[in-house]
């Protein structure tokens, strides 16, 4: 038995789930444009509501913050940069560094932002399948002149489906390495070198293999894909999301 | 008995240079049960990839059901199904019920006719609980029965197995193992390789022993046990003891 990663399809009937996934698409897309340099109290109402939906998605958070706590010191690097180059009152200063607290404010907003958009994104990979992705994508290109959408949705839920892929290899590389003391070399470059090579070359491997069997199961780009269906739920969801976007001015 | 697979002086070479294949000739028809054994790097997963298309000739030919390899794709992968050794890669869906449906949506055939091709594949597998489940959350033995499934949704002549019962426990290979039986059964031609005999050997009509790309021995099963180990094959236990072949079955 394994365990999935937070980033992976479950199966399910929460409200996300519920949702039309072209719905959810559009929804992700307009919240994260909505949260460039908003308040801190817009970003909160939001952040809470979503983390309420991913809970009764079944998605548990605290797994989630552990696959993503290497990701946290971009973020901390990023919060660093800022408060460091932005101008304005400075908190403290010592040798070269003199963070100010607009820089400070513009990081943690930043972040957050950030850290938004990846719930925003969890939400939709957790409570739509392939199929469904690669359907909503083909509905939305379709409208876009020169763009061969079946192509390009294609491409783009095969990138979806290979994410949980990628984070099960690193998880296993490093587990792997753990087991052969890696912990041992303080070197944090050498250690990221030695999990990235193996764990690229896996994932590529993983990568072609894939491709031979959705070969031999004579995969094409024009399969019968799925019929997606709207529902009073997806405008109801339409106008409370719409609601939450202009309030952004607002608050 | 008619020929559902024919392989004219094949020949594979690798992009750099090495010989995978080595001028095979072989008949199998249909409905039979043939084995192919063989020591790592001997050729056996090369061949099957040619059986698929996966891997087209160097020089010489496969016929499929009267039908040249590289003259349709799409038609020999429908009437040859291939299960892979490692499950896992296989598996596309995020559901046990949309991977089985892969194929089928692959072939665009109409939804109705795809969900009762899946329900037909998942109640032959005995996964028809787990419709719902993550496939990667199933066990070893379930993932290899859900692999069968998908290339059962499709509804070939031919079923080929790449090492079938690599990674699985006693229970599970015994399931697996069952399974093919009765598929053969039911008029599936069964293609399997593997270089653990004793698993199937009391199942199978035929014996092909493949070396260094090349057929070295085609023959009935218990007339070549005692050349096996030659070969880099266990001879089985009947043959070293003395005693009737046993089915993993019984």
């Amino acid at each position: 038995m394994a365990q999935l990663t937070s980033f992976s399809y479950r199966h399910g009937a929460s409200l996300l789930h519920q949702l039309d996934t072209r719905f959810k698409l559009l929804f992700m897309v307009l919240l994260s444009l909505a949260a460039i340099d908003t308040s801190f109290l817009w970003l909160s109402f939001v952040t809470l509501s979503v983390i309420l939906l991913l809970r009764d998605a079944g998605v548990n958070l605290r797994q989630t913050a552990k696959e993503l706590r290497f990701f946290s010191f971009f973020l901390l690097f990023v919060l660093a940069s800022r408060s460091l180059t932005t101008d304005g009152t400075t908190l403290f200063s010592w040798w070269i560094f003199a963070p100010t607290m607009q820089g400070l404010e513009e990081g943690v907003r930043f972040c957050w932002r950030i850290l938004l958009v990846i719930l925003l994104s969890l939400g939709f990979i957790v409570s739509s399948r392939t199929g469904e992705i690669k359907a909503s994508i083909e509905f939305y290109l379709a409208k876009v002149p020169f763009i061969p959408e079946k192509k390009v949705s294609t491409m783009l839920s095969l990138l979806l489906r290979f994410i949980p892929l990628i984070f099960t290899r690193i998880q296993q590389t490093i587990d792997a390495q753990k087991a052969r003391c890696i912990e041992a070399r303080k070197n944090p470059y050498y250690r990221l070198v030695k999990l990235t090579l193996p764990t690229m070359r896996r994932i590529f491997r993983d990568g072609e293999l894939l491709a031979v069997a959705m070969t031999s199961r004579c995969y094409n780009d024009n399969r019968t894909g799925l019929t997606l269906q709207s529902s009073t739920l997806d405008y109801i969801a339409w106008l409370v999301v719409g609601t939450v976007v202009i309030l952004r001015w607002f608050i | 008995m008619t020929a559902i697979i024919e392989i004219q002086d094949l020949c594979h070479f690798f992009t750099d240079g090495t010989c995978g294949l080595d001028h095979i000739n072989l008949r199998i028809e249909q409905g039979s049960f043939v084995v192919i054994g063989g020591c790592n790097g001997s050729g056996k997963t090369t061949l099957l990839r040619h059986f698929n298309g996966l891997l087209l000739p160097t020089s010489g030919q496969v016929i499929i059901d009267g039908i040249p390899v590289e003259r349709d794709l799409q038609a020999i992968r429908q009437k040859v199904g291939m299960v892979f050794q490692d499950s896992d890669n296989q598996i596309v869906g995020e559901t046990v019920h949309d991977d089985v449906a892969f194929g089928p949506e692959n072939l665009g055939l109409e939804r109705q006719e795809i969900g009762r091709r899946v329900e037909e594949a998942l109640q032959i597998v005995s996964l028809s609980k787990q419709r719902d489940l993550h496939p990667h959350l199933l066990s070893g033995g379930q993932k290899r029965r859900l692999t069968i499934a998908s290339v059962l949704a499709m509804q070939p002549q031919v079923l080929v197995f790449d090492e079938p019962f690599s990674n699985l426990d006693y229970p599970s290979t015994k399931q697996v193992l069952q399974h093919i039986v009765s598929l053969q059964d039911k008029g599936h031609t069964i293609v399997l390789t593997t270089h653990e005999l004793e698993k199937v050997i009391a199942h199978c009509q035929r014996l092909i022993i493949m070396h260094q790309g090349r057929v070295a021995r085609d023959a009935t099963p218990a007339s070549l046990f005692n050349e096996l180990e030659q070969f880099g094959i266990r001879e089985p236990c009947c043959s070293r003891h003395g005693i009737p072949q046993e089915s993993w079955l019984s």
